[in-house]
């Protein structure tokens, strides 16, 4: 018999929980190895949770809505989403440096250390820090 | 005496059921989702220099060929020579990693699928696989993407 729980989800989604949105106690403990799985669950229930789905996709949408998950179409992400997750660049004929990989041990730790990797290998780090779109000649 | 080894033995068995009620629960599937329309994004802009971009996909199940993970990575910039490099990596056992890299020169608008085979056995935890593409154009300007996504066969 397969538990129904907060992380079950029909196969093709792709999941993503955003710490930006939640409370300092939250974002500091999301950085806690071990400590960091038992936050989840509570950010999913704070619909900090966002469910992507193909766009043609049909899916029981109904529990996962009461269980706090936001969902939306893989087509409604903004080119400011892609920009800061590192999937757009714009590309500038700024020099650039070569730096080190980041190293972190949790997980919302090293999505954050490998976002500012990105940014600063392409020189975009003051507008990820400013969370917007680079200022386009 | 009696009641030290009760303790001990309550102590225990209140660690084990945390640790226990632990596993799985941080068991998201993946992150770092893009559309796969993204292309058409590019077009909103005017301006000479903003023109040029590059983007890489979410790395996903290829369906036109079964058990093939599939990733595509553009750079477009109008009037210009562009090329795109791109990496696709299957995240191994330790510091172990296969990977495959492949790339692309065109005019305006080069577009790139990288392929590599899934790997992936029922009962196993999902596989993390990593595109990294450099994107760079005639003008000397570059750029870096990166995506990840945890994927089953």
């Amino acid at each position: 018999m397969k538990i129904i729980g907060w992380n079950s989800f029909p196969d093709g989604c792709t999941a993503e929980v955003n710490f930006d949105g939640a409370p300092r106690w939250m974002r500091l403990t999301a950085h806690v190895i071990f400590v960091e799985r038992f936050v989840y669950p509570r950010a999913v229930k704070m619909g900090l949770g966002i469910l992507w789905i193909e766009n043609d996709s049909l899916i029981e949408s109904e529990l996962l809505i009461r269980n706090g998950w936001l969902i939306r179409t893989r087509a409604s992400k903004t080119d400011l989403e892609k920009f800061l997750e590192g999937s757009l660049v714009f590309l500038s004929a700024n020099p650039k440096k070569t730096y080190r990989r980041p190293l972190a041990i949790s997980k919302w730790g090293r999505k954050i250390a490998l976002e500012k990797y990105i940014h600063k290998c392409n020189g975009t780090l003051a507008s990820y820090k400013q969370r917007s779109l680079p200022q386009l000649d | 005496m009696r009641q030290g080894l009760t303790k001990a033995f309550v102590l225990v068995s209140a660690i084990s059921v945390v640790t226990l009620s632990s596993f799985g629960a941080t068991q998201l599937t993946s992150k770092q989702p893009v559309s796969y329309n993204a292309a058409t994004d590019f077009g909103r802009r005017v301006t000479l220099s903003g023109e040029c971009a590059g983007r890489s996909d979410l790395p996903h199940i290829s369906t036109h060929f079964p058990r093939t993970v599939n990733v595509i990575t553009e750079t477009f910039c109008p009037g210009e020579e562009v090329s795109v490099k791109t990496t696709l990596s299957r995240k191994g056992w330790w510091i172990f990693r296969q990977s495959i890299t492949d790339s692309r020169s065109g005019f305006a608008k080069v577009r790139l699928s990288v392929a590599m085979a899934c790997k992936w056995k029922p009962g196993t935890p999902l596989i993390e696989y990593i595109v990294e593409s450099l994107h760079t154009d005639s003008s000397g300007s570059s750029g870096i993407t990166r995506a990840h996504n945890f994927l089953k066969c």
